[in-house]
């Protein structure tokens, strides 16, 4: 496990590596890609409802271009828009904090790495970014980063956290190798209440491609299950197909709550990995 | 089964080689050892499983190398022998006869025998016939008439056992001539010994082969040839056979039936004995309980002496009287004590000692009354064997009954006065005893009187039947011989009212020798005969075993002319109703080693040649599974892992070594240690009474520590054979069960000990049971310590007051004694002296005993508050070892208090007066 200021480092570094990211860009539609509409009046740029003026308001909010169509006075309300808050959850079960190979980083801090990324990323375009079930609110600026990147490293695996009460959006970081009831128990709320998000199943190549032969027995890190494989050359392809299963069935409970699954190997790119996301997050901007 | 020059005892075992090639296919079809990975995706292999399973491959070289380790196990287990090829041509079929001696003489080295004859008979061709021929005579041996190929003389070899009875060499003559075989070779694997005849032996074998000899045994031989029990103890005289002048030493142990060794004794060889006696001091009680003696390495019936009823303390009873009044005056009184030591003691009535519980010897006393049906009664059972000894007295004079005629020879119904007012003749002197007596040698006493006594009437056969008389000639004591029993008539009763007889020791030296002659002299003689049934019988090797069914009985009228054991009558037991009787193999046992062998034979000293490969093959075997060990971790990679394992190993392996050699280092700390620090200790015996005794002194020690000054160490365990004990104040033996005898150094370091003013508690553990007769064995063995003369603790002693003050010194039994010398017992007046021994039967160490927690180990009589009380007695003993009379100072606190008191007193007086 890296340490938290190493991790943000190589975060700032990938971040300097996205210079032709426009993000901004990315969501010409939805001018503002962290704010949300809250369906009421209040401040905001979008038109909401003209409404009568009540005596006592100050004049300079009446539209005068609509009360000069009618002999009413009409105040011209805009839709109430907050920012949007960034919440990341990221997987610290043992399996998780594994590598295949002392030269690659563990799954973990691949994904805490891509956090921060994404964080900092989010931070500098004014979006709040915290931890998902945080007892801290999310929070903006230069120090929400450091904040959110002290925190990833803190996160108990046991207790899945349940929806923020506040609109988000929710990035779930694991390896989802538990069987796909479990996920559906944990993210079913999330689907309730509406809230948006993406999975990232992050995998060690070893995993995805299966490399072993001959007798072996095969355990979790944290030894919580083991099984004996006779010859393991021979059950490679019925594992690859397992775990192409297992990944269609994740992408169809994601989508179920409409969400969307990213794919990360640790031994491609991060940049590699960033960029896939980031353009989830683009598709998922231009839905509005 | 011999296979080139090869030899295999067990050829079965070669079948193990068919199952090398399973070996091949067994370890292709074990599964690989499986290889560990960590996948943390191993969830999703859930109920994935592989149709094959990858087989292990081992190297060729493994498997080779696997397959070696199993010929050499299973040749090792074959016990293959290397014979060379002998130098003469024994391709010829030569007919060959082993003559064997196979009597208790060769058991101890039976062995040898065996091996010289196997040997021997391996080396022929299997188409030799074989003829074997033992030379002691017996059913179940060999048979020199039977033709046999090698391979079955081996086995006839191999299930052969010495038998309990001599070489008959005469014997052998005859058999081999009615056999009428005619060997080309003999072998005669000899015992070395002469027995009945040796040269026409010799020269009758010389005439039918070319005979070898190889006499196995050269020297050593040993046997009991004869033990006598007496009033004293045990006499035995121990044989041997030796060609060399050599000196040696036997230990002899008297052994219960249960094995316990109650008597033990080292038999000196100087170099040119071929005989010793040995001599054992044992109380009738203990010798009792002796089954048989036997050497402490016994591996011989000739070792082996069984005791039967002749040497058996006799049980006497005792007719009762009355009821005495005045216990000086009762004839009983003299008598018992005159027999306690020596006897067992019971009283009855006529029918209660001679029908329901019939016992060797009947006392009658003259008070005793007898109805004339008894009469017969007791002469049924004098018939039978036993022996009645009765004394005349005033009723017996006075008495008129016509049918008693239970006296040796007839007797005039008056009684004689002597030196009394109305007669001239002065009070008698006991004369010189007879040499036809059996008191004969007894010291004639010299100032016992006889005032009055039954006269006999006159006649031929007084004389022959008198044991005792007077200065005069009359009779004192007479006997008769009764059927198989015996009836003795004292002609003065066994009170001091007729003669100063019953004060003397001759009185009861006469009683006990009468006693003793009860039974074993009836055995022997020729009036009468009794079959003797076989109990137990010897076997060659010394041990008992019940006999088979073709012994016969013994008839008791026969025992003189039988001598020794044979085939028919082999040692052992026999028994008729209550009585045993003991054939013993060595009884007479002298036979000389042969000398000088007949010149053309020839005479080898080393039959077997082979070399035993057995040892190389399993050694190389275990050596082998060693490397593989080796070679398998090496191959799964876990050569690292042991790397990291060796440092342990290595210690272990050097503390494993250490700890066996290291016996004599250890001793110099254990003495530094207690030479520092005071430590209670005891003597080591049983590993169970170890622990507790062990758990007792350290239990005591954390009471002493607690409550006072003395702040003792862990408690050590001693061999008073090494130790120094001088470096202990006080040393604690609990007797074992099944004490052994000390040796002679450990005694004499205990007696060191005690002298330079150490302090032994033998605590005898007996308190329950007092009448257990192990309760009596300690005293064999501590019998050689010097143990001043004992007392019981007075209540005054300062072991009532060194620490706390106490009434009794229980211990787990309420009522335990404890017996101090009586020097130190007696009082201030003799001085300082501190009991340097204490003999107890409580029981202590069992109380004081703790576990781990504390907790106490041994229940006990009085509950805890007896515990407490017998850990006060603890505190107060070690005090007492350790300060001496000190607290004797304290008898002067009464005086003290009372001074004190008096002062209150005044105070009290004047504030009176104040007021």
């Amino acid at each position: 496990m890296m340490e938290v200021d190493s991790l943000r480092a190589e975060a700032e570094t990938l971040v300097r590596q996205l210079p032709d990211f426009r993000f901004e860009s990315g969501r010409s539609d939805a001018k503002h890609a962290g704010t949300v509409a809250r369906r009421k009046p209040g401040l905001g740029e979008k038109f909401w409802q003209y409404r009568r003026y009540t005596p006592g308001e100050p004049t300079t909010r009446i539209d005068w271009r609509r009360s000069a169509s009618s002999d009413l006075l009409f105040v011209r309300d805009s839709e109430l828009e907050t920012a949007q808050s960034v919440l990341f959850w990221c997987d610290s079960s043992s399996g998780f904090e594994w590598s295949g190979s002392d030269k690659r980083r563990t799954k973990a801090d691949n994904a805490k790495i891509i956090a921060l990324t994404l964080g900092t990323m989010f931070v500098s375009i004014g979006e709040k970014v915290g931890v998902l079930g945080s007892q801290r609110r999310p929070s903006f600026g230069i120090r929400a980063v450091d904040r959110l990147a002290r925190e990833l490293c803190s996160i108990d695996d046991h207790d899945f956290p349940t929806p923020p009460k506040t609109p988000s959006f929710i990035v779930v970081i694991s390896d989802f190798y538990n069987s796909i009831d479990f996920w559906q128990e944990r993210l079913r709320n999330y689907g309730e209440k509406n809230l948006n998000g993406v999975l990232l199943a992050i995998s060690d190549p070893i995993e995805k491609n299966f490399p072993f032969t001959g007798r072996t027995r095969f355990r979790t890190p944290d030894s919580s299950s083991q099984h004996t494989i006779g010859r393991a050359e021979e059950i490679r392809s019925d594992y690859l197909i397992r775990l192409k299963e297992h990944r269609q069935d994740l992408r169809e409970l994601a989508s179920l709550i409409g969400w969307r699954l990213v794919e990360h190997t640790t031994d491609s790119k991060l940049l590699t990995g960033i960029a896939n996301l980031l353009q989830v997050l683009d598709t998922r901007g231009r839905k509005y | 089964m011999s296979i080139g020059l090869l030899y295999f005892g067990m050829p079965l075992a070669l079948v193990g080689l068919l199952v090398l090639p399973a070996l091949w296919w067994v370890l292709r079809a074990l599964p690989a050892p499986f290889k560990r990975q960590v996948l943390p995706s191993t969830a999703l292999l859930k109920n994935i499983q592989s149709t094959e399973v990858t087989p292990d491959r081992t190297p060729w070289w493994i498997i080779a190398f696997r397959a070696l380790i199993m010929i050499s196990a299973i040749l090792g287990l074959s016990q293959p022998s290397f014979s060379p090829p002998e130098a003469s041509d024994d391709s010829l079929n030569n007919p060959t006869l082993i003559v064997l001696d196979d009597g208790w003489t060769s058991a101890s080295q039976w062995e040898k025998f065996v091996r010289a004859g196997v040997s021997q008979l391996r080396r022929l061709p299997s188409d030799t016939s074989v003829y074997l021929h033992s030379t002691t005579t017996r059913s179940d041996g060999l048979n020199p008439s039977e033709r046999l190929s090698p391979q079955e003389a081996i086995e006839k070899f191999n299930n052969l056992e010495p038998v309990a009875w001599l070489p008959d060499r005469t014997d052998s003559i005859n058999r081999l001539t009615t056999a009428n075989i005619s060997p080309n070779k003999i072998l005669w694997i000899s015992d070395g010994l002469r027995h009945d005849i040796i040269g026409s032996f010799t020269d009758y074998l010389l005439e039918l082969g070319d005979l070898t000899i190889y006499p196995v045994l050269q020297s050593g031989v040993v046997a009991i040839s004869n033990l006598e029990v007496n009033a004293q103890g045990v006499r035995a005289t121990i044989d041997r056979v030796s060609t060399k002048n050599s000196t040696s030493s036997i230990v002899v142990n008297g052994l219960t039936a249960n094995g316990v060794a109650v008597a033990s004794q080292t038999v000196e060889f100087s170099s040119e004995d071929v005989e010793t006696e040995v001599e054992f001091n044992i109380a009738p009680e203990i010798l009792n309980s002796i089954t048989k003696f036997t050497l402490a390495k016994t591996d011989s019936a000739g070792l082996v002496w069984l005791l039967d009823s002749n040497s058996v303390v006799r049980r006497v009873g005792l007719i009762s009287t009355y009821t005495e009044k005045q216990p000086l005056l009762s004839e009983l009184y003299y008598i018992r004590k005159a027999l306690e030591s020596s006897s067992v003691l019971t009283d009855g009535s006529v029918q209660d000692l001679t029908i329901d519980h019939p016992h060797d010897v009947i006392v009658l006393a003259d008070a005793a009354q007898i109805q004339s049906n008894e009469i017969e009664t007791l002469k049924e059972w004098i018939r039978a064997g036993g022996t009645l000894i009765r004394f005349a007295g005033s009723r017996f004079a006075n008495s008129t009954d016509p049918n008693d005629d239970l006296t040796p020879i007839p007797l005039r119904r008056t009684s004689r006065s002597l030196g009394g007012a109305l007669s001239w003749a002065t009070p008698q002197l006991i004369a010189e005893f007879p040499n036809t007596s059996p008191f004969f040698g007894f010291e004639k006493p010299k100032n016992v009187l006889i005032k009055k006594q039954i006269l006999a009437q006159p006649g031929p056969e007084v004389a022959n039947k008198t044991w005792a008389r007077l200065e005069d000639g009359s009779p004192l004591v007479t006997a008769s011989q009764l059927g198989l029993g015996k009836l003795i008539l004292f002609h003065v009763p066994a009170t001091p009212e007729w003669s100063d007889l019953p004060y003397s020791n001759v009185f009861s030296d006469m009683l006990r020798q009468s006693v003793s002659l009860s039974f074993s002299q009836s055995l022997n003689s020729e009036i009468g005969s009794d079959t003797l049934v076989p109990q137990q019988i010897l076997d060659g090797f010394g041990q008992l075993r019940p006999p088979k069914a073709n012994i016969s009985p013994l008839q008791t009228a026969d025992l003189d002319k039988i001598g020794t054991s044979s085939q028919s009558h082999p040692p052992g037991f026999y028994s008729s109703g209550s009585r045993l009787y003991a054939l013993n193999a060595g009884a007479g046992f002298s036979s000389s080693a042969i000398q000088n062998w007949p010149d053309n034979s020839i005479v080898i000293s080393n039959i077997d040649t082979s070399i035993d490969l057995t040892h190389f093959f399993l050694t190389l075997a275990f050596i082998l599974i060693l490397l593989d060990i080796l070679l398998a971790l090496t191959i799964a990679g876990k050569f690292r892992m042991l790397r990291k394992a060796f440092p342990v190993l290595l210690t272990c392996l050097i503390l494993f070594d250490v700890s066996g050699s290291a016996q004599t280092e250890e001793e110099l700390p254990k003495e530094i240690q207690a030479a520092l620090k005071f430590r209670l200790a005891y003597i080591g015996s049983d590993r169970s009474i170890d622990k507790i005794t062990e758990a007792g002194l350290l239990g005591l020690s954390r009471v002493l520590y607690r409550r006072s000054s003395i702040e003792p160490e862990y408690p050590h365990r001693l061999n008073p054979e090494k130790d120094s004990l001088e470096l202990y104040p006080l040393i604690y033996y609990a007797v074992p069960d099944r004490p052994w005898p000390f040796s002679k150094k450990a005694i004499d370091n205990l007696n060191r000990y005690i002298a330079s003013g150490g302090a032994l508690i033998i605590d005898t553990r007996s308190g329950r049971n007092p009448n257990d007769p192990l309760a009596t064995s300690w005293q064999e063995v501590v019998k050689e310590l010097n143990i001043p003369p004992l007392s019981l603790v007075p209540d005054t002693h300062v072991l009532t007051k060194s620490y706390y003050l106490l009434s009794t010194f229980v211990g787990r039994y309420g009522d335990s004694k404890l017996w101090i010398e009586t020097s130190a017992a007696e009082g201030a007046a003799s001085g300082d002296s501190v009991s340097g021994i204490f003999i107890g039967d409580g029981d202590w160490a069992g109380a004081w005993a703790i576990d781990q927690y504390n907790r106490p180990l041994k229940s006990v009589d009085g509950g805890e508050l007896q515990r407490e009380m017998s850990r006060r007695f603890g505190v107060n003993l070690v005090m007492y070892i350790l300060t001496g009379r000190y607290k004797e100072d304290q008898v002067h606190i009464p005086a003290i208090l009372e001074r004190l008191g008096k002062s209150k007193e005044l105070r009290n007086n004047q504030k009176e007066r104040d007021e």
